[in-house]
């Protein structure tokens, strides 16, 4: 198990799919015509949580219980 | 540990390694770009941002990321609008269809869309109120798997195992016919590279799951 996770990390860095590229663009805003709609979550990979925003699409459940 | 280090632990509650940043990265990208018109801001990004690095030559998610920066540093976002409206809008049938359920289900589109929202439901999520697309819309997965990748404030990022179950679910069935329909379509231009980069980021991470 903890082998295929290391084979799963290389391969994914091997192939590129690790690297920061997007992260820059990920970063950019929702559409204009959609005020009500957030970012997708920052993703800065430096640092700086800044928050979590809702995207337009996916919004969690308000959660009423506590387990 | 000193005060200032458990202030940063609890205000970075969750680095997470580089390459689940970068799938997180890269889905929230493709959400976008499947959700609408990129606009200036977001193509001027894409062309200045660093390649994709990766420990293999011609890795397939490079040269498809340099063909989508390429595009991207030619188009207007008016012009993507209506190549957009084109393929995924407008009015009829759009050109290429974006909703999993149309792929997996044929004309029965309520059965996987309703196993889609009871996992969405198990997972404590679901739509925003203001968006009129459903669930099973491509943009709408990328946006559930970058949640379960990264979490959030209150969330904690959900295990391997948790991503996997949903992808091999609602996306791996379809999302691979429907980056091929994009790019077999004559409507589409800018989208070919988007879907090609989709198609490439996809492969790979089918078969990083594929490795549990």
């Amino acid at each position: 198990m903890k082998d295929s996770k290391l084979n799963r990390r290389q391969f994914l860095v091997t192939a590129g799919a690790g690297s920061a590229a997007a992260a820059a663009t990920a970063l950019i805003a929702s559409k204009p015509s959609a005020p009500a709609a957030e970012v997708v979550a920052a993703a800065d990979t430096t640092a700086k949580v800044k928050g979590y925003h809702m995207s337009e699409h996916i919004e969690k459940y308000y959660k009423t219980t506590e387990i | 540990m000193t005060a200032a280090q458990q202030k940063m632990a609890f205000e970075t509650p969750r680095m997470l390694s580089p390459e689940d940043q970068g799938r997180a990265d890269y889905y929230a990208l493709l959400g976008h770009l499947m959700r609408g018109a990129p606009d200036d801001r977001l193509l001027n990004a894409i062309v200045v941002a660093p390649e994709p690095q990766a420990e293999v030559e011609d890795a397939a998610l490079v040269t498809a990321w340099r063909a989508l920066a390429a595009a991207s540093s030619v188009v207007t976002h008016e012009a993507i609008e209506d190549e957009f409206d084109r393929l995924f809008g407008g009015v009829g049938r759009p050109a290429v269809m974006v909703f999993g359920s149309v792929y997996l289900g044929g004309f029965l589109h309520e059965k996987p869309l309703a196993s889609l929202r009871d996992d969405l439901a198990a997972l404590g999520l679901k739509r925003a109120e203001a968006v009129s697309e459903t669930e099973d819309h491509i943009a709408a997965l990328c946006d559930v798997m970058r949640f379960l990748i990264q979490g959030d404030l209150s969330t904690r990022p959900a295990s391997i195992e948790q991503q996997k179950a949903f992808y091999s679910a609602h996306l791996e069935p379809w999302v691979q016919q429907c980056w091929a329909a994009i790019e077999a379509s004559p409507e589409a231009n800018f989208y070919k590279r988007v879907a090609a980069f989709g198609r490439a980021f996809f492969s790979i991470e089918s078969e990083a799951f594929g490795m549990e």
